[in-house]
Order: C-alpha cells, then sequence, then structure tokens
C-alpha cells in the first residue's frame, strides 16, 4: 500500500500506529480498530458491572476483574506496579460500591440528568 | 484608638488611601512584598516540595512575582494620577491561587510535575482582574491538583493547626495580612473550608457566575471560582470585578452582578437555620458561640426559622462526579507515566481518578439524575427563605498532620464523632452540588482560640443576599477583624 493510500484509510488520527503499536507490531485499518474498540469498550462494560456484583456479594474487587478493566482503558502505566495495582484494585471497589449506592438510590423516572450542554 | 495597619485594612480602606493620594499604589504593593517577603518567603527552591519543616513560616505563597506586581503598580499610579481610577480594587495588590494561568508566571497547579510550567496567556479571572487596575503580586499554595486532602499553608493562628484545603495559602494571607485580597476556587468545599479554619471571609459564588477559562479544571460541572478577604464587603467588591459572561467557559452565564456594599434594612428577612449542623459540635462553648451569631440576627429583625434539608448521599455524588471527570481531565497524566510524580499522600487520589475513568457511563449520568432532583428539592427549599445558614464546620481547626512532609487536615479532629456523618444533610455539601452561592463568615473562636464560622447560602444568582447577611453581621461585630499575632503561635 502506497503511503498516500495508507493515510486515506487510517485518517489522520494516527489510530492504526497506535493500535498497532499497541499489538505489538501488527498493523489493522479502520475497521479492524472499530472491532478492537468496540470489544475494549465491552469487556470494561461487562468488567464494571462484575465488579459492582462482586463488591455486593464480598465487597472486594477480584484481581482478574482488576487487570480487565485496566487492559480495556489503555496501557497500565504505573498500575504494573504491585503495590500501586493493589491502591487501585481499593478504589475500584469504592467507586463500585458508590455506584451500588447511588443506584439503589429512589429516583422519578422523569428526572433527566443535569449536563453542561445547552443551547442559548 | 490606634488605626489598623495598612495590610490589615480591608478593600474599601485601601482603596479609600489610594484615591486619597495618601498612598500610591507602588508604596502599598512594595509594602505587602516586603512583608510577604520578610514574614512569609516561598520556603523551598521547589515552592511544591515536601518539606516538613516551615520554620515558623506560614508557605502561602509559590511565587512572589514582585517585579510584575511593581510594574502593574506603576501603571496603576500613572493612570490614578491622570484621574482614570478602573474600579475600587485599582491598585491594590492581590495574590491567586496557583491553579489559574498567568502569562509568563508559572503555574504549577502546586504539583512538582508542573513546577516549571509557565502559561503564556492569563485566566479569565486574572484579565478582568487587570482590566479593573488591581496588582497581581503572588501565586497561592494550594494543595497538589486543588486536593482538599492537603492544607499547604499552615494556619496563622496556630501553626499545628490545619488550614484545610485547597485554597490554604489564599486564606491563609488575607488572615495574615500577607495580600489586599485574593482569589481561591472551590468544587466541593475549597474556598469556604480552609476560610472558616483561620476566620476569612470567602465567597463561592453562584455556578456559572464567574469564568473558570484558564484555570485548571478538576470537576467542569462542580468547579467554581471566588474571592476570599477580610470582609465580607470585600468578597462583594472583588466579585463585582471578576463575574461575567465569558463565551470560553461553557458554563458561563449572562447575569451581571452589581455589588451593593448597603446591606439595607434586615428587617423581615428570612433566615433558615439548619439546626442540626449547628448540633453536630459535641462542645457546649461552640454551641453558645454560634447561637450568640444567629441572635445578632434576631436582634435585627430577621426572621429566623429552623428548617430541614433534603437528605441525599452527597458523598457519593460528589465522588463519582469528580472521580469520573478528574479522571478524564487527568487521563494524560496517567497515559505518560507522569502520575508517578504525584506526592505519596494523593497516591490514593490518583487511583480513584484511575477508578472513575472504568466507571460506566450510566452510573455517572445516574449520579447527574440524581444531582438534578437535589437541585429542585434544595431550590425549593431556598425560595422560602432570603438566606439558609449553617456552621461551616462544627469545630474550630484540628490539629494538622504530616503526610511525606506536607501538613494534612487531621479529619477526626473535624468531624466530631471520628467518622463522617452521613445521615445529617450538610449545607455545604448541597450547595456546592446544586451551585448555589455560600459565604463563609467568622462568628468567635472555640476554646483553644481557633476562629468558628458560619456559611451563609442564598439561591442561585442571589449572591448579594447572602453577602448582605454577612455584611449586615460584620456591621453589628469585629469578628472579622480580630487578627492573629506575629509570630505566629506555636
Amino acid at each position: 500500500m502506497s503511503k498516500k493510500n495508507k493515510e486515506k484509510r487510517t485518517g489522520s488520527l494516527g489510530i492504526a500506529t497506535a493500535v498497532a503499536g499497541a499489538a505489538g507490531g501488527m498493523t489493522i485499518d479502520r475497521r479492524q480498530f472499530t472491532k478492537v474498540a468496540g470489544a475494549g469498550a465491552a469487556a470494561m462494560a461487562v468488567a464494571w458491572q462484575q465488579a459492582c456484583v462482586q463488591v455486593s456479594d464480598t465487597g472486594k474487587v477480584s484481581a482478574e476483574t482488576v487487570r480487565t478493566l485496566l487492559d480495556a482503558q489503555g496501557p497500565r502505566g504505573i498500575y504494573d506496579n504491585a503495590e500501586e495495582f493493589e491502591r487501585l484494585r481499593r478504589a475500584i471497589a469504592n467507586s463500585a460500591r458508590i455506584a451500588n449506592e447511588l443506584r439503589a438510590f429512589p429516583l422519578s423516572e422523569d428526572e433527566q440528568p443535569l449536563t453542561i450542554f445547552r443551547r442559548g | 484608638m490606634q488605626s489598623t495597619p495598612i495590610h490589615f485594612m480591608t478593600v474599601r480602606e485601601q482603596a479609600d488611601l489610594l484615591s486619597s493620594g495618601e498612598i500610591t499604589s507602588v508604596e502599598l504593593t512594595r509594602h505587602f512584598l516586603d512583608r510577604a517577603a520578610e514574614l512569609d518567603p516561598p520556603p523551598f527552591e521547589l515552592p511544591s516540595e515536601p518539606r516538613s519543616d516551615h520554620d515558623g513560616m506560614l508557605s502561602t505563597m509559590v511565587t512572589i512575582a514582585r517585579e510584575h506586581a511593581l510594574e502593574a503598580a506603576e501603571r496603576a499610579d500613572d493612570e490614578l494620577r491622570a484621574g482614570r481610577r478602573r474600579s475600587i480594587l485599582h491598585g491594590i495588590p492581590y495574590g491567586v491561587k496557583d491553579l489559574l494561568d498567568t502569562d509568563g508566571i508559572r503555574t504549577t497547579w502546586g504539583s512538582r510535575i508542573f513546577h516549571d510550567r509557565v502559561p503564556t496567556r492569563n485566566a479569565a479571572v486574572i484579565d478582568r482582574l487587570a482590566a479593573s487596575g488591581a496588582v497581581l503580586m503572588a501565586k497561592m499554595s494550594l494543595g497538589e491538583f486543588a486536593g482538599g486532602n492537603t492544607s499547604s499553608a499552615l494556619n496563622p493562628w496556630k501553626l499545628d493547626r490545619t488550614s484545610f484545603g485547597s485554597s490554604s495559602g489564599t486564606v491563609s494571607a488575607a488572615v495574615a495580612g500577607l495580600i489586599g485580597f485574593g482569589i481561591g476556587t472551590e468544587t466541593g468545599g475549597s474556598i469556604v473550608f480552609p476560610a472558616s479554619s483561620v476566620g476569612a471571609s470567602g465567597l463561592r459564588p453562584t455556578f456559572s457566575r464567574v469564568s473558570r477559562f484558564g484555570c485548571m479544571p478538576l470537576s467542569w460541572s462542580l468547579d467554581k471560582i471566588g474571592p476570599v478577604g477580610r470582609s465580607a464587603e470585600d468578597c462583594g467588591y472583588v466579585l463585582e470585578q471578576i463575574n461575567g459572561f465569558d463565551s470560553r467557559d461553557n458554563s458561563s452565564t449572562d447575569r451581571p452582578f452589581a455589588f451593593r456594599a448597603d446591606p439595607g434594612s434586615m428587617r423581615g428577612r428570612r433566615l433558615g437555620v439548619h439546626r442540626r449542623e449547628f448540633l453536630l459540635t459535641q462542645s457546649d462553648h461552640n454551641r453558645q458561640v454560634f447561637q450568640e451569631a444567629l441572635d445578632v440576627w434576631a436582634s435585627m429583625g430577621v426572621i429566623v426559622e429552623d428548617i430541614d434539608l433534603p437528605l441525599y448521599p452527597t458523598g457519593a455524588l460528589f465522588s463519582t462526579i469528580v472521580t469520573v471527570e478528574s479522571g478524564t481531565i487527568f487521563e494524560p497524566l496517567f497515559a505518560d507515566g507522569s502520575a508517578a510524580g504525584m506526592f505519596s499522600f494523593n497516591e490514593e487520589r490518583a487511583a480513584g481518578w484511575m477508578a472513575g475513568r472504568m466507571m460506566s457511563a450510566s452510573d455517572y449520568l445516574t449520579a447527574q439524575r440524581i444531582r438534578s432532583q437535589l437541585t429542585r428539592e434544595s431550590d425549593e427549599v431556598l425560595s422560602r427563605y432570603d438566606a439558609v445558614i449553617a456552621p461551616t464546620w462544627p469545630n474550630g481547626a484540628g490539629l494538622r498532620e504530616v503526610s511525606d512532609g506536607w501538613p494534612i487536615p487531621a479529619r477526626h479532629e473535624w468531624e466530631p464523632s471520628g467518622d463522617f456523618d452521613v445521615s445529617t444533610p450538610r449545607l455545604n455539601y448541597i450547595a456546592n452540588l446544586v451551585g448555589h452561592p455560600g459565604l463563609n463568615i467568622p462568628c468567635g473562636f472555640d476554646p483553644d482560640g481557633m476562629p468558628l464560622c458560619l456559611q451563609i447560602v442564598a439561591s442561585p444568582f442571589d449572591d448579594q443576599d447572602a453577602l448582605d447577611f454577612g455584611m449586615s453581621f460584620q456591621n453589628e461585630t469585629d469578628w472579622h477583624l480580630r487578627r492573629p499575632e506575629y509570630p505566629w503561635r506555636t
């Protein structure tokens, strides 16, 4: 593939390069990227729900769930470190506990979320 | 009768001296600069570097912008000589929390990660204050990334006490007479809590009154910028200059604020008292102080009534909204690994941000829906009163602790029961979530000589009502005129 065509397929975001870097050098196109990203987002949503259930059942979040969440959001960074990882695990458990508390709050079905987006 | 030293004067008193020509802006600015250099020079080569030894200094300032200040003061004097007075703030030196960008003057956000960061633009508030003729003299210390868990500056009333977070540098300097007035920021209590710990007058304006453009965001939907001074009147004069619409801030609203320094008659005005918070302190002395303050308004003919506030999971709402928004804002720190440079006492906070990045959008929106319901309910309560009041904090400032070299609040000293009492609604947290203005004013001292304060909350855009209650109280009392003595008590 010519350089020009390659840029056309990957667009200006450089996402193919980024994903290829994360995938160990493999080059993928936008369609493949969408699949990978979609799977990543789904994995995060599923793992987050899993974390909420685990906290509700045991008060803790499993290391495996934390790893899934961590990998779905991008590079592990400082959380590759075991001590930091455990800190994050506690923080996720706390956030999941809070999410469960808010989900249980009685709320009118007509209630809309406050967002800062508005016109006029 | 001994006259008030210049550095303890209110905005109006400083302005009167300047407009009458009794003092020039250069003289006033040099006075504050020299006082700061003598009593509280930035103690560290890298100001955000952790140190436990403060050598009796308050550590209120990250950077003193001496040359910049003197040049601005000279310009202010030139204009005054030419008969041009931009505003009541013209020629008065001020300090701003080191969270707001200042062109050519480093802005660290209180973090060693950004200790060399020098912006090439001004925050909107800095431009507005420049247009009003005020003189920027210093960038004030704060908790790293506006963390409420650290009090970077010490408390001038007693050095072993916390000055809370995160605008601690601004409030301590205002009370210690190191700046003419100050600018702080608040997400969940970062103006009023530190102001309470040192007895400063501090105003959290209505959300959206003051542009946040050029200020480090912590939470787009919660952040506010507001004035700190030595009187409620000071806060009104400053808010008048910094408020206003700004298209660069999505939250900004075109509801101009014109300050009225005379509160007028208070007779017949309605003050809602959230009595349950007055009973949180276990100290009979403190309860008596708070009651005597309420009696001051009653003696003016104010109708004082006990009220209830709705009980909502405010802690959970704050945690969700702030961690999700902060997690998004500070994502680059995690992406490039620089989060490793955060102070050790902030590691839990950083982990919370990362956890916020993993929370589902649905849970974030659930929090914002609950917040919407709370807004409607609390607006309804406020609509029946001109203002609602509660102790800003039940007790005086507690002992500070040291973590990674930084003084941090010992929360158990602040909370009477040791743990946060979630069964009592807190006016401050509700008001912050729903964007109500809140004014902190001192009303007495606890048995250890630490200030006790009240927070006066008004309906959105009724900032003047909160100020009226504050000014009328300060017209009848002198708690706001009490000053800590140097050398600061240990």
